[in-house]
């Protein structure tokens, strides 16, 4: 195949794979997050804001196939 | 076939002295600081004992971050000695992942590259930081206690109390561990970076796209999100940047006695 198909479908895939872990992740502290923000919901300010941190540090995994992704469509 | 405009993932040099280039990043950096620092000198002037809104809300800045630094360092005057640079780099990002929301200033076209980019679309910023914290907390703990700061990385003590076999395993171990967390370090670095460079020019990219394709209401969700996930990487940055920097000092000291 030409090398600018290979570029494409290299890009597509990577993206592909690695989006499936930060979205399990992320759904999962989401999922305890409001269990206990349930179980006790005068502390659903102090534990939102620390939810939050902790999905944008899970995210990170996905940022780097991302980033590699873009170099290979941009850069290569 | 639509009409992307060229995106390009190093920053394109804009003023050339021979080899030495400024990028239209640098610029960016430069006017973000040049305001920082404007604000700061004119903010000073007006500090009051009894705070008005506006001090208000940077005393809750500064408070949200010593908190932290407390539960972090243990001590109060050795978190005061930490709380500038932490600030500094959270301000800075807080404004300079935010810049292509202000009006205007990505349009000043030279040539058909713009003139000032955001900073921290830029790799070089983002390691630049990532490398300045890491190495200047090693620094400082070397500084401060050298043998115990080359002894967490090279940990040879094990060896001097072999009693047996098992013992010795043990010991090759946990020297094959201490070089491991010398990868560990340049992994910090590379993480940090790679975060928040990849938030902010995966955001940058998303809305030249969007906005190629259609330019009227459909960029707004887009630009939302981007507005909200640069604040929340800024905020995540500054936390990293603690506690790594936390964790190498307070780990050349020693162990606290307790009563």
């Amino acid at each position: 195949m030409d090398p600018v198909a290979a570029k494409y479908i290299a890009a597509a895939m990577c993206m592909m794979v690695g989006s499936i872990a930060p979205a399990i992740a992320e759904g999962w502290v989401a999922k305890t997050a409001m269990e206990a923000m349930g179980r006790n919901p005068e502390i659903s300010d102090n534990l939102f804001s620390k939810m939050i941190v902790a999905m944008a540090i899970c995210e990170s995994t996905g940022i780097y196939c991302l980033v590699i992704s873009l170099i290979i469509l941009f850069v290569a | 076939m639509l009409e992307i405009p060229t995106i390009s993932l190093p920053a394109t040099p804009v003023i050339e002295f021979g080899s030495f280039h400024i990028t239209n990043s640098v610029l960016g950096t430069l006017l973000v600081s040049l305001a920082l620092v404007l604000f700061c000198v004119l903010f000073r002037a007006k500090l009051k004992f009894i705070p008005g809104r506006f001090q208000s809300f940077v005393e809750m800045l500064v408070e949200l971050f010593m908190t932290q630094l407390n539960s972090a360092w243990g001590n109060d005057e050795k978190a005061r000695k930490a709380l500038p640079f932490i600030l500094t780099i959270f301000i800075f990002l807080l404004i300079a992942n935010q810049f292509s929301l202000i009006p205007l200033v990505t349009s000043v076209v030279q040539e058909g590259t713009a003139v000032l980019r955001t900073p921290s679309s830029d790799l070089s910023l983002t390691i630049t930081l990532a490398i300045v914290m890491i190495l200047g907390s090693h620094i400082v703990a070397f500084v401060l206690n050298p043998v115990t700061h080359i002894g967490n990385y090279f940990k040879i003590h094990a060896f001097f109390k072999v009693r047996s076999i098992g013992d010795f395993f043990n010991a090759c171990i946990e020297f094959f561990l201490g070089f491991l967390d010398i990868v560990g370090e340049i992994a910090k670095v590379m993480s940090m970076s790679f975060r928040l460079f990849g938030n902010i020019f995966a955001g940058e990219v998303m809305g030249v796209i969007i906005t190629a394709l259609i330019a009227y209401v459909i960029p707004m969700p887009f630009i939302l999100i981007s507005a909200f996930s640069s604040v929340v990487q800024a905020f995540v940055f500054a936390t990293l940047a603690l506690n790594f920097m936390a964790g190498i000092i307070q780990s050349s000291q020693p162990a606290p006695q307790r009563a």
